[in-house]
């Protein structure tokens, strides 16, 4: 009986999220990864928020009332495992240096922007799932696959189409899918699953060729010596679901891909590495080594390659086919006039396809391509495409029936083969969760007409299979040049074809020495001798915001939610960037501006040199000094790109008519000339330049902590002129803000509780760590700007800021049980009185939300003292900060609110409390001295 | 969202299932709201600082001290109000039960009782009255009816089994 699934999703839909093993190993048969051997399963069970922890097999994973309290009870269950029974021999792509022969094909990686949502409610035997629109072959492997997973006929499935909701990549929708059915399945009710991105370890198929040595060791399987023959980690059987992998064993995989090779491709005895290929870049990658593979040895053995491909093709309709394609290509090619380097390749193809009627079929197609290699800039032109198509069927009534297509400069071909180029990362690379910002490097030239009747092609992937070993046959015949690595890389190209190496490493953080502090009234003597006024710059009457592509604005947009502009140029309940904040600082209040396009009293008139040289030297239009409370010394570090794009952002934004209060600072500050002797001692306006010797990812961090970001600008201490002390040992490591301390970045991975890659990258993303507490005061804005940035980069900071150079010893960590005793001990009586009434306090005012292990399980999360960063810190300011204003603005809405008790709890009562929970969660700790007058003074402090 | 403006906005907002729209600041206690803008009253202004939870609601299922949270935290969420569990002439299993075990001296917290209750029963419908008391700790009673309240608690707990069983049944 099959129920009409309603489109609406179900009441008490719960939220669900899996556990993975540290790596997925596959044999192609079964599972061979890490077996869980234990976990706080039954604490998490009994944790807020929490219906369920469901374990079936390696399966492990969490049932919950809503996201949030998903993934906090996920992050909680600190899983164990074990080495599995797999042989763990090292992967193709664990081998450091690519060997020669090794073909990788790039997978697509998910980006944040399409994390789909998927709900399932399995009961009875009846299967409903809630998913976003997919094409029917994903769908139909999906039901079987569902189907074999929960041990439910096929037709007791039942699909509905949630609207709003996009796509990711197949497999990873299957995936999320397959582990909402098995966590529904287990706890008989609705749950919903947000798509998990996975770990970006196997980021390419790899081919190996295998040489003509270890050839013979598996003679037996090698039908000809000719024949390439192709050594794989990846699967050529697509995977089961990662849910069904893991919580049945033995599970097989239910398609298969189907691009048919001249030679076997092996695999055998080594662990098979997931991955999220889908069919589709399965028989892509295997075409690519194979086609480049037989180019290859025709150019070793001093064969034409065409002539020796053709040769190897079997009789019949493929051969007809390349022969056809091929003579529609023939002809000198033309020399390249501009210096460039000209070459021809070609490639063919064949699959294997159960067409509608359930009949065996088979495709082939065949491609010439004709490119342009600039030696200069590794650019490839693409001058010129023949492809063409044709099917066989098996069935004999039909074999004379053949469809036969070629196409020259179909725009579709042109459209595909794009895609198979790509450049290097650049560290100002911003990608929007509205899709890739970057711009094309590779041009398509005009083509060179030719039209071989073609009809309308049809996009299945069958005739663009050859694509990339036809360009890089074609690159290899213009250049001797071979790249085996897809998609293409203009820059490995241009280095190879230049035959350099990379340059000498320059280490970023060279910024030599801190200066030393020379009293304020000397600077202000300096400044009236020696650095006159700096000039205003003409106001215009405002850039023509129309010839701004929508891709610069998109890529200002993301650079001011980088940079945060909108949290120090925006008022309490005021328009966004119209400024008016007050900033308190040591040396007097001062008032952001507004920054939005008004002809009078925003930035409107200024010229993009006047923007850029206050973004970069600190310099209003009119020629005033700017205060560093703006941080042009971080922004001086960003690309000019970069500062080209917020400038078309924000002149393209709404203008609202703000006088903001004028910034008046005591003597010698209010002396802005004199900040002109401050930035000759403490301002560097070098802009950023991305560090060779490390990571393309590794830079992406540091450009953005460095630059947009400005995390020193809070995060590093300042000397007594208010500058960051910029040397080694200081630099992010630890200073103040508004009344808040901001902890040191430079010692992450060390300390009680070391900050994880994982851990650090989830703060950021969603203002809460378990393990370290939540993102409060004037840190919470930063996450609010920070979810405009895509994973990939909120992974580059963490990666960048665990890897400062910096503290390297590690902090001394006391033992939990003398500490204990420690505090037991310190129970003086004026101590013990003071701890008896802070915890009377924190039993009426906290607890409910606070105490682990006991009390209901309300909206948001349940922060867990203990693990709480700011009852370690030096002083108690967050603290303090935190209980006297709560938190009314959090990092992110699900994360829930708390009250403040400034006006219900008195100075002392506070600092009762402070000390109670110093000692009572922070036992290892120094007691905080009696902080009655720092209340009192936070207390006095106006709080935006 | 930000919610330090003080300049009234129209926020829409979800209601026992229904949509609804209020012009307040968006830093606004959603309790505040509830009672004077929408009129329903069920959750009551105890503490102010979500200590005793006479103002609880459910915000997407779980149990929220509505004083404490700003109405913006409300918008794209489901709200659940005393009113939505069932009506005068079909009481919700929750609200049946405290009818049943006549659960109320002044009545004052009861709102907090049965919100709380439902919480946890619509998560755990098979909870022990140990997780239930544990559930139950912080939110106060000041007429010592604890012990009716832990009654009706678990004959919540039975009736919340049987509807489910019935609703089952009737799917398959």
């Amino acid at each position: 009986m099959n129920l009409p699934v309603p489109v609406a999703l179900p009441d008490g839909l719960l939220w669900g999220r899996a556990v993975r093993p540290p790596q997925l190993g596959w044999d192609g048969r079964r599972y061979v990864g890490p077996v869980l051997i234990g976990s706080r399963r039954a604490a998490v069970d009994a944790q807020a928020g929490v219906v369920a922890v469901v374990q079936n097999g390696q399966f492990l994973g969490v049932v919950a009332m809503s996201a949030p309290y998903a993934r906090q009870a996920a992050a909680d269950l600190a899983p164990e495992w074990a080495a599995g029974g797999g042989k763990h021999l090292p992967h193709v792509s664990d081998v450091a240096d690519a060997g020669p022969s090794d073909y990788r094909w790039g997978l697509p990686q998910t980006s944040a922007g399409t994390a789909a949502q998927v709900a399932v409610w399995c009961l009875q035997g009846h299967v409903s799932v809630w998913m976003p629109a997919c094409s029917a072959e994903v769908l139909a492997g999906l039901r079987l696959e569902l189907s074999q997973l929960l041990s439910v006929a096929p037709q007791h499935i039942r699909f509905a189409e949630l609207a709003g909701a996009s796509a990711g990549l197949g497999l990873d929708l299957v995936d999320t899918v397959a582990d909402a059915a098995l966590l529904s399945q287990a706890v008989g009710r609705p749950v919903a699953m947000a798509q998990q991105t996975r770990a970006a370890e196997n980021t390419a198929l790899v081919l190996r060729a295998l040489p003509a040595s270890a050839r013979t060791a598996v003679a037996e399987r090698v039908a000809s010596p000719a024949l390439p023959t192709l050594h794989s980690d990846a699967p050529w059987a697509v995977r089961p679901s990662i849910a069904r992998l893991l919580s049945h064993p033995a599970a097989v995989a239910l398609t298969h891909a189907s691009a048919v090779t001249d030679g076997p491709i092996l695999a055998g005895s080594l662990t098979t590495a997931l991955t999220g290929a889908d069919v589709g870049a399965l028989n892509a990658a295997q075409v690519f080594a194979q086609e480049s593979l037989w180019f290859e040895q025709a150019v070793a053995q001093g064969e034409d390659p065409l002539a020796w491909r053709l040769r190897h093709l079997p009789a019949g309709t493929g051969a007809a086919l390349a022969r056809r394609v091929s003579d529609s290509a023939a002809g000198p090619l033309p020399p390249g006039a501009d210096g460039s380097l000209r070459g021809r390749g070609f490639a063919t193809a064949r699959t294997e396809h159960t067409a509608d009627d359930g009949q065996p079929e088979i495709r082939w197609s065949a491609w010439v391509a004709e490119v342009a290699v600039h030696p200069s800039t590794g650019q490839v032109d693409v001058l010129r495409v023949v492809a063409g198509q044709d099917s066989e069927s098996l069935r004999p009534m039909q074999a004379a029936g053949v469809v036969q297509e070629i196409a020259g400069q179909d725009p579709l071909l042109l459209a595909n083969t794009r895609q198979l180029f790509t450049r290097a990362d650049a560290f100002d690379d911003w990608k929007s969760p509205a899709g890739d910002i970057r711009t094309d490097i590779t041009t398509v030239t005009a083509p060179t007409a030719l039209a071989h009747g073609h009809g309308q092609l049809r996009a299945d992937g069958v005739l663009t299979l050859p694509a990339a070993a036809a360009i890089a046959n074609a690159i290899h015949d213009a250049t001797g040049v071979r790249l085996r690595q897809v998609p293409f890389d203009a820059e490995q190209l241009r280095l190879q074809l230049a035959g350099e190496r990379a340059e000498k490493p320059v280490r970023l953080l060279s910024r030599g020495a801190a200066w030393l502090a020379i009293g304020a009234a000397g600077i202000a003597g300096l400044a009236s001798t020696a650095w006159p006024a700096k000039s205003a710059l003409p106001l215009t009457s405002g850039p023509d915001v129309s010839l701004y592509s929508a891709q610069a604005i998109e890529r200002g947009r993301l650079v001011a939610a980088a940079g945060d502009c909108v949290v120090c140029h925006t008022a309490a309940g005021g328009k966004p960037n119209a400024g008016g904040l007050g900033l308190q600082t040591p040396f007097g209040t001062l008032y952001s501006t507004n920054i939005t396009p008004d002809l009078e009293t925003g930035i409107g008139r200024w010229s993009y040199a006047a923007f850029e040289r206050a973004m970069r030297h600190g310099i209003h239009q009119d020629g005033r000094q700017l205060y560093p409370a703006f941080p042009y010394t971080a922004f001086a570090k960003m690309s000019d790109g970069d500062i080209q794009s917020l400038y078309a952002y924000l002149m393209s934004q709404p203008a609202t008519e703000s006088k903001v209060p004028e910034t008046r600072l005591a003597f010698p500050y209010n002396l802005r000339p004199a900040m002109a002797g401050w930035n000759l001692l403490f301002h560097d306006a070098t802009p950023f330049r991305a560090d060779p010797a490390q990571t393309a990812e590794w830079n992406r961090g540091a450009y953005l902590v460095e630059g947009a970001g400005h995390c020193s600008a809070c995060h590093t201490p300042r000397n007594a002129l208010g500058a960051e002390k910029t040397d080694l040992k200081n630099h992010l490591s630890g200073g103040e803000a508004e009344g808040w301390t901001a902890p040191p970045l430079n010692d992450l991975a060390g300390g009680r509780t070391p900050w994880t890659h994982d851990t650090l990258r989830q703060y950021l993303r969603t203002g809460f760590s378990p393990k370290h507490g939540v993102a409060a005061g004037p840190m919470a804005p930063v996450v609010q700007g920070l979810a405009e940035l895509p994973e990939s980069d909120i992974g580059a900071m963490a990666t960048y800021l665990l890897n400062l150079p910096g503290r390297t010893q590690p902090m001394p960590v006391a033992a939990g049980s003398a500490a204990a005793a420690a505090f037991a001990a310190s129970a003086n009586a004026p101590t013990a009185l003071r701890h008896l009434n802070g915890e009377r306090i924190y039993q009426n005012a906290c607890a409910v939300c606070h105490e682990a292990g006991s009390g209901p399980t309300l909206f948001g999360i349940k922060p867990d003292l203990a693990a709480n960063t700011n009852l370690r810190s030096a002083t108690p300011d967050n603290l303090v900060q935190t209980i006297l204003h709560g938190i009314q603005n959090p990092a992110n809405g699900d994360l829930g609110y708390m009250p403040g008790f400034k006006d219900s709890l008195d100075d002392k009562q506070i600092d009762d409390l402070v000390a109670y929970l110093r000692g009572r969660f922070a036992p290892g700790e120094k007691p905080w001295p009696d902080g009655v007058k720092t209340i009192r003074d936070f207390r006095r402090q106006r709080h935006p | 969202m930000d919610t330090r403006s003080t300049t009234p906005t129209a926020l829409p907002l979800r209601v026992n299932g229904a949509a609804c729209e209020v012009t307040v600041a968006s830093q606004t206690a959603l309790l505040h709201v509830l009672r004077n803008d929408l009129e329903l009253n069920g959750p009551k202004y105890g503490c102010g600082l979500g200590e005793c939870g006479a103002c609880t609601v459910l915000i997407d299922g779980v149990a929220a001290r509505s004083c404490v949270i700003p109405v913006s935290a409300a918008v794209g969420r489901q709200v659940t109000t005393l009113e939505g569990l069932g009506t005068l002439e079909c009481p919700g299993p929750t609200q049946q039960a405290f009818i049943d075990c006549q659960a109320a001296q002044c009545g004052y917290c009861l709102n907090g009782m049965i919100m709380t209750v439902e919480a946890v029963l619509r998560r755990h419908p098979h909870a022990t009255e140990q997780a239930l008391r544990s559930e139950l700790q912080h939110n106060l009673c000041r007429c010592g009816t604890h012990v009716e309240i832990m009654r009706a608690a678990l004959r919540a707990g039975e009736l919340h089994r049987a509807r489910a069983l019935e609703q089952a049944r009737v799917r398959a």
